[in-house]
């Protein structure tokens, strides 16, 4: 993935408190290149599967 | 990913199985193929084209069918009910990992149905078709996939992507041409590939997609929240209502306890003010009576004088012809009233003279007589028998006269008569009599009526009327108020017994629309991730974009400079047009302009390219068709100096370059000298085969 993209990415996320949205997007973004979604369809489900994991892990830590 | 291996069986002039290595050894990055136009440069291109993607670039679309691809030899030759096989197998390495060899092998094969010994015009048909893809795995070893699509989405995601194809073979020609269009559209979008941020930019659209269907049930929270606010604005105004409504109803049967006491004190006045007005009523009726007795007196009268008019005008004309009458008499008895006689018959016969000549005497001579006519008598009469019947004649005229007036003095007399006796004077008198006393009798009752009327004005005069009459309006008021009140009393209590009802059902709808909102918190929270992710995606691609676009220029510039022999600058500006300015700062690369030389022009397309592949750090081989073929001597050394330079600094970087002969000139062979990995000649035989010589 494009390097500076992955570090404007992290400064931005950092800044704001979203770290965990920042892992999300890196996460789809990588899926996007290996997978090719050409679609919500196909883009949903993993995305709705990870943003579960993400927002389980969000409450564990809170 | 290295491009290792390039296998054709059959496939268009190459026939029979042809390798071609093109892996990196020694660190040497350069691969040469040199060959005539039309003797298979292009063709190793287009079957790793269709071996990858099923597609032949670069070639009319009347020679992409399977049989045309089929060596005609290999066809030729066959017999009847032989099956010839087409392929091309590529090898790729992944750089990640040199254990990881990538092969994929795209075949047709053709049934032979009739041989050239039976029918000269012979035929193949379609037998079979397949793609092979076999990869290593760590786990799971060498997989296989054989369905094509499946094949695509690996290619794809793995060695190289449909949009990249430009980047992975190009025709030097083609690069000029790119350059000298200077499309601004292609370069922002290949940067975008190429640095991954369409991938990038993807995923932001899908998430959008996402968030938006999400919000499909945004819709449903909306409306829950617009609901709640519905219904707790509802409460509110039904709230509002019945306080309202309260305050008037209090209001109502306070002035209901207040009315029946104030009607009560105003009825003696109402009963007042009803005698008031029966004597009015009384004093109307005597009015209308005597205004109708004076209109009959005033008819009686006139009748009555009518009556004496024409009475006398009747008396009168009685007198005046009995007078007349009597006048005529006393004439015709008296004998004084004229005879009728032919006047003048003196004269007559003094006109006539002796001679039965009638002459008249000259008016200017007396003794003279002027003659005019004879008499002629006839029947023996004369002038004395003509003078005695003028005499007759007048005595029978007066007796007829005396006949006819003493006719008209009795007719008269008889009229008189008549007159006299139609004229009774007695009746006559009566009847004005009885009119007369008619009249006095009305005018009593009149008197009579103005009396009474004078009575009940006295009687009105003691009663304060106004007073009275104020009262009793008011009381009516009061009385019609009080109706009104007492109906508007039950139906607003009517209403404030549904609006309550209605309250109570708004209050259990809030509590009802608070429940269901806390229901879809989970959805407001994973809009608010999206909405969050989206937050920071948006901004860093745009940064990216940015930096990226820097990165290239950069890159771009410096090697154009560096090479280039005249001190022009370079680079890719914020409207992704490639910028070359010569040293008074005039834009060089205008589209279609010509302003850089032939050499100027294919130094700046393959400095994009270098810039390109080097600065996104996207690992495709180059495969290079006639590089340089209008290209400028001049700047031959300096291209091929750098690709050599490159291959040989970046380990994974390698470049096939496929050449005319005339191309791969002194200057080409000492820029590339020493970095050379595979060298092979292409020819062709008796047969318009290709032939493969491997030099190196």
């Amino acid at each position: 993935m494009n390097k500076k993209f992955l570090e404007i990415l992290k400064k931005l996320s950092k800044e704001k408190g979203l770290e965990v949205h920042e892992s999300f997007i890196t996460a789809m973004i990588n899926k996007q290149s290996r997978e090719k979604f050409n679609n919500i369809v196909q883009f949903k489900s993993p995305a709705e599967l990870l943003y579960k994991q993400l927002s389980n892990k969000l409450e564990d830590e809170a | 990913m290295k491009l290792n291996k390039v296998i054709l069986n059959n496939y268009r002039q190459f026939f029979s199985l042809h390798e071609f290595d093109f892996s990196k050894k020694n660190n040497k990055g350069i691969n040469i193929i040199v060959a005539k136009n039309g003797f298979g440069k292009s063709t190793i291109y287009r079957a790793i084209n269709w071996c990858l993607f099923n597609k032949e670039p670069r070639i009319k679309q009347s020679q992409t069918d399977t049989l045309t691809q089929l060596n005609d030899h290999a066809e030729f030759i066959s017999k009847k009910g032989d099956r010839n096989e087409m392929f091309v197998e590529i090898q790729f390495q992944d750089e990640t990992n040199d254990d990881k060899i990538i092969t994929i092998k795209r075949t047709a094969s053709y049934l032979k149905i009739s041989d050239q010994a039976g029918n000269m015009s012979s035929e193949s048909i379609l037998a079979d078709r397949k793609i092979e893809l076999k990869y290593f795995t760590k786990n799971k070893g060498q997989e296989i996939i054989n369905n094509d699509g499946e094949v695509k989405i690996f290619v794809d995601a793995h060695i190289l992507n449909d949009n990249l194809k430009n980047f992975f073979f190009f025709d030097g020609e083609e690069l000029s041409e790119f350059i000298q269009d200077n499309k601004a559209k292609s370069i922002e979008s290949d940067i975008d590939v190429l640095t991954g941020i369409s991938d990038i930019e993807k995923t932001r659209i899908n998430l959008q997609n996402w968030k938006k269907n999400v919000e499909k049930s945004i819709p449903k929270i909306m409306k829950k929240g617009d609901a709640l606010r519905e219904a707790e604005k509802e409460c509110g105004r039904l709230n509002s209502d019945i306080n309202s409504y309260n305050k008037i109803i209090n209001g109502y049967k306070e002035r209901l306890k207040e009315l029946p006491a104030k009607i009560d004190e105003l009825t003696e006045f109402a009963q007042a003010d009803n005698i008031a007005k029966q004597l009015n009523d009384s004093i109307d009726e005597i009015d209308k009576k005597i205004e109708i007795l004076e209109i009959q007196i005033e008819e009686i009268n006139r009748d009555l004088n009518k009556d004496i008019a024409t009475k006398f005008s009747t008396l009168t004309l009685q007198k005046s012809l009995q007078n007349f009458f009597e006048s005529v008499q006393t004439e015709i008895d008296n004998d004084k009233l004229p005879p009728p006689e032919i006047k003048g018959a003196k004269a007559i016969e003094a006109l006539i003279d002796d001679d039965n000549q009638l002459s008249i005497i000259d008016p200017n001579d007396k003794n003279k007589k002027n003659i005019y006519a004879t008499v002629d008598w006839k029947n023996g009469i004369n002038k004395e028998d003509f003078i005695k019947a003028i005499k007759d004649f007048n005595l029978f005229a007066e007796k007829q006269r005396d006949s006819s007036y003493k006719e008209l003095a009795q007719g008269g007399y008889k009229v008189s008569n008549k007159l006299i006796a139609a004229n009774d004077l007695k009746s006559f008198e009566d009847s004005c009599i009885k009119g007369y006393s008619k009249v006095n009798r009305k005018k009593d009752e009149i008197t009579k009526l103005q009396s009474e009327r004078s009575k009940h004005t006295r009687n009105l005069d003691k009663i304060d009327q106004d007073k009275f009459k104020d009262a009793a309006k008011t009381r009516i008021e009061l009385i019609e108020e009080k109706d009104k009140l007492e109906k508007d009393l039950y139906a607003d209590e009517k209403t404030l017994k549904y609006k309550k009802n209605d309250f109570e059902r708004a209050k259990d709808k809030v509590e009802k629309e608070k429940k269901n909102l806390n229901l879809n918190s989970d959805d407001e929270k994973k809009l608010k991730f999206i909405n969050d992710c989206l937050g920071i995606l948006a901004p860093s691609i745009d940064q990216a974009r940015k930096e990226n676009l820097k990165s290239i220029s950069d890159y771009f510039g410096s090697t154009f400079e560096k090479n280039c022999h005249k001190p022009y600058q370079a680079s890719i500006n914020d409207d992704f047009k490639i910028s070359v300015l010569n040293d008074k700062y005039k834009e060089l690369a205008l589209p279609n302009s010509k302003r850089l030389s032939e050499g100027e022009t294919y130094l700046a397309g393959f400095s994009y390219m270098l810039a390109m592949k080097t600065m996104t750090h996207y690992n495709f081989p180059f495969i290079i068709d006639t590089p340089l073929a209008s290209c400028d001597d001049e700047y031959r050394l300096s291209i091929m100096t750098l690709f050599a330079n490159l291959t040989s600094d970046l380990t994974n970087s390698h470049a096939t370059f496929l050449f005319t002969p005339s191309e791969y000139d002194k200057n080409v062979i000492e820029a590339i000298d020493g970095h050379v990995s595979n060298h092979y000649e292409l020819g062709i035989d008796e047969n318009d085969n290709a032939t493969v010589k491997k030099v190196i």
